[in-house]
């Protein structure tokens, strides 16, 4: 920027220019707070990446909140039935701005192998998905993974002044249809 | 047919029967003197005792088996179903099957009992004014299988959603069902 060169005081150790969007953007990524929507055998998995051995704590995502409120990364894991979507849907609504989403595991990407009537095949059909995670389970390592993708989607997000998501309305539709029917 | 030059193949030895379980081990006399003309049928499959009962005496014979001190049938196991549907001797009169496991505490004994239910009319008297139990396995029965249970005190589903229209687990119904699970708008469709 140059600015340490017009006021010279400002020249040494400890000091740096930078905008605010990418700090902000920095902050974010670093302090995700993640909201388990942990359904199946892949919440085992979860549950032990956010523990001591996989640590998720080492990439700020450790503070696990269970209320939608409090939460900007929901982390879908395992199977979402007939009559979880609407409950996932309005997690989803509650979630405030901004938010991200990890479908996680087969079954929350595509229905995995329960191609049966009460099984939605993919979550991404109703609520928006940023990043997937393939595997039945998929080991820790790749949750992980996950999140780092995160946080390079939070970087982009940050460098293009993206503070809100206008191209992701909220779902009204699927609660709204659960009521009609 | 003998050839000589080849020796008999050796006769594989009977596998050892597996010893019969004591809780199965049921007299039956006992039974159809307790019973009388209600019982349509003893028999015994897979080393367990069925009855066989009409519907109409459904209700009384588990009030007998429960009540009853030499019986006291006293612990109710399950209650589920079975849809005849795709059997190759079907027939609407018998499309459904109710199948009561009940089990002795006192005597260590458990019993089967096979009700049939026809399509046109899929109802069978309830079991909870005598096992309190049996209420909500009955509410899971009646989701699955569409059977009514008169005389329970609170019919309604319990797997499914309560909008849902059909019993997933009749023959007749799809595996991937009927398109529910895509039945969700999403917002962008719905502005």
């Amino acid at each position: 920027m140059g600015l340490e060169q017009m006021i010279p005081s400002l020249a040494g150790d400890g000091f740096f220019t930078t905008q605010v969007n990418r700090v902000i953007g920095w902050a974010r990524k670093n302090s995700l707070w993640p909201y388990p929507f942990g359904t199946a055998c892949c919440a085992i998995e979860m549950m032990a990446t956010l523990n001591s051995r996989y640590d998720l704590s080492r990439f700020g995502a450790e503070v696990i909140r269970f209320s939608p409120r409090q939460s900007d990364l929901l982390i879908v894991s395992g199977r979402i039935t007939l009559k979880m979507m609407p409950v996932l849907a309005e997690i989803y609504q509650q979630m405030g701005e901004p938010k991200w989403v990890i479908s996680m595991g087969a079954c929350a990407s595509t229905g995995g192998v329960f191609n049966t009537y009460p099984q939605i095949q993919g979550v991404d059909q109703f609520i928006p998905v940023d990043v997937y995670v393939p595997g039945c389970p998929p080991r820790p390592e790749s949750l992980i993974d996950a999140l780092i993708k995160i946080q390079q989607i939070i970087d982009g997000q940050a460098e293009r002044h993206e503070f809100t998501r206008p191209d992701r309305p909220v779902e009204a539709g699927v609660v709204e249809q659960a009521k009609k029917n | 047919m003998s050839d000589p030059a080849k020796p008999a193949p050796a006769v594989p030895a009977a596998a050892p029967k597996k010893p019969r379980l004591a809780e199965n081990d049921i007299d039956h006399e006992l039974l159809k003197r307790k019973l009388g003309d209600r019982l349509l049928r003893i028999e015994v499959a897979f080393d367990q005792t069925v009855l066989h009962v009409a519907r109409e005496h459904v209700l009384e014979v588990l009030r007998t088996l429960h009540d009853d001190a030499e019986l006291s049938f006293k612990m109710f196991t399950d209650v589920t179903a079975v849809d005849n549907l795709k059997r190759e001797d079907f027939e609407p009169a018998r499309r459904f099957k109710v199948v009561h496991i009940v089990y002795s505490l006192e005597h260590g004994k458990r019993l089967r009992l096979e009700t049939l239910v026809p399509e046109q009319d899929p109802t069978c008297p309830s079991a909870a004014p005598i096992y309190k139990g049996a209420a909500w396995v009955e509410r899971e029965v009646y989701d699955m299988f569409g059977i009514v249970f008169t005389g329970h005190p609170d019919l309604r589903r319990v797997l499914t959603p309560d909008y849902y229209e059909y019993h997933p687990l009749r023959k007749d119904y799809p595996l991937t069902g009927k398109g529910e699970r895509d039945n969700f708008v999403r917002a962008e469709e719905l502005a």
